[in-house]
């Protein structure tokens, strides 16, 4: 069963290598490609865009081969197969994609003496995003089926609290290596809204806004519910109706979907680093982790609610 | 940090919570330098007025375990140690076993010379 499991991966990551190859191929036997390269045309099909033979050819075999490097990699570092399989499909398409066209312009472009006498045929585009398309659904369809594999149920100790006794849980969450990466990420952003694309430089400063409000979190647990703040205003909330029980775990980044604040088919976690933690358990059967460096009195608080609700109701 | 308060308590709320901060400081949970909760979010988690874990807080302030700075919030002081701590603890503990048999401070004074 996992030698199956473990074949199948293969051939997935096998196919998303398929466009490296073949381009590859593509511009090695293809002969008297025209220097430049036409690269774009206008909705007639006229050439309107070019780029150097070896510009060209460096840029679609770093693309397809980084997104077939990225796809192992993605199977290698992570620990949650959906995380790995999603990742795996977004490499794939991003391959296709720029594999379907390339091929599409050595194709059309072999043995025309320059660049303006390649015309654009109709059916490249399609065929590209039909191909882009395609492959993601027949990973999606070969990605083996793991049964997911319950953790060992870590420590789950419990509050005793009296009926009308009130309680409140509250840690402030700091991560230094958010903090400096926020930082630096401002540093990079204001560099590029003074010198170069406005709206690159936007980009990496909503990045900053969202790394800098993960170096500080506050977790407030109380008869609500557990509660995430991030920075002014943001406000992550798992209702106390929807907990059936917490527990102390140790969290694997890379079990949870990687760094910061994740959201994956089976549950959304902040993770700040690896280490202790809270684990919460969901009625619809998704969990909720976030690294804490002393669990056990969130975790008491919340079997303790939960033990009270139930008691009560 | 943990607190938790009993609304049919007859001690008051603040008093409840100055007197966790305390326990917590005594037993070494907090030390010197850790920041307290905001004191809005424990009045929110609580459902009680954030004035009322303020003056919690002031109380402890003056009681020379806490620092309070504007913008920072509130901080273990330096000097509350675990063991300065506890004797503080007792100390209260002694004068209000004292108050409850009527006896004034000075009483309590002479008590204590009395017996070292």
């Amino acid at each position: 069963m996992e030698t199956l499991g473990r074949t199948r991966r293969v051939v997935a990551l096998a196919l998303v290598a398929v466009p490296f190859v073949v381009v590859g191929v593509a511009l090695l036997t293809a002969g008297g490609l025209p220097d430049p390269v036409p690269t774009h045309w206008n909705i007639h099909g006229d050439v309107n865009g070019t780029m150097s033979r070896t510009a060209f050819s460096v840029m679609v075999l770093v693309v397809t081969g980084a997104a077939a490097v990225l796809a192992a990699g993605f199977v290698w570092a992570h620990e949650d197969d959906a995380v790995r399989r999603w990742g795996v499909q977004a490499c794939a398409f991003t391959a296709y994609l720029m594999g379907g066209l390339s091929l599409g312009t050595v194709l059309l472009a072999a043995g025309v003496p320059a660049a303006p006498g390649v015309r654009l045929r109709w059916y490249v585009v399609p065929a590209a995003l039909v191909a882009a398309l395609g492959a993601p659904a027949v990973i999606h369809i070969l990605w083996p089926v793991v049964p997911v594999r319950k953790p060992a149920a870590g420590a789950s100790p419990r509050l005793d609290l009296a009926p009308g006794e009130r309680a409140v849980y509250v840690a402030t969450l700091r991560s230094r290596g958010m903090l400096a990466l926020g930082v630096g990420c401002a540093l990079v952003g204001v560099v590029l809204l003074l010198t170069a694309d406005l709206m690159v430089g936007a980009v990496v400063l909503a990045a900053t806004v969202a790394l800098l409000a993960l170096s500080r979190v506050t977790l407030r647990v109380d008869d609500g519910g557990v509660r995430l703040g991030f920075g002014p205003g943001v406000r992550v909330r798992v209702p106390m109706e929807r907990i059936e029980r917490a527990e102390v775990a140790d969290i694997r980044p890379m079990a949870w979907g990687g760094w910061g604040y994740r959201a994956r088919p089976g549950g959304r976690a902040l993770v700040l680093r690896a280490g202790p933690g809270m684990v919460l358990d969901l009625s619809d059967g998704s969990r909720f982790a976030v690294t804490l460096d002393e669990p056990a009195d969130a975790v008491a608080l919340v079997n303790g609610l939960v033990g009270r609700r139930h008691e009560t109701a | 940090m943990l607190i938790r308060v009993d609304p049919s308590s007859r001690e008051p709320l603040a008093e409840q919570i100055a007197a966790q901060v305390r326990g917590a400081i005594a037993a070494g949970r907090l030390g010197p330098g850790d920041r307290l909760a905001p004191a809005r979010e424990l009045a929110e988690g609580l459902g009680v007025n954030m004035h009322t874990v303020l003056r919690a807080y002031s109380a402890l302030r003056d009681e020379g375990l806490l620092e309070l700075r504007r913008g920072r919030g509130a901080t273990v002081h330096a000097a509350a140690t675990p063991d300065a701590t506890r004797l503080r603890n007792l100390a209260t503990e002694l004068v209000t076993a004292a108050r409850r048999l009527g006896m004034s401070a000075d009483d309590v004074v002479e008590l204590v010379r009395s017996v070292s």
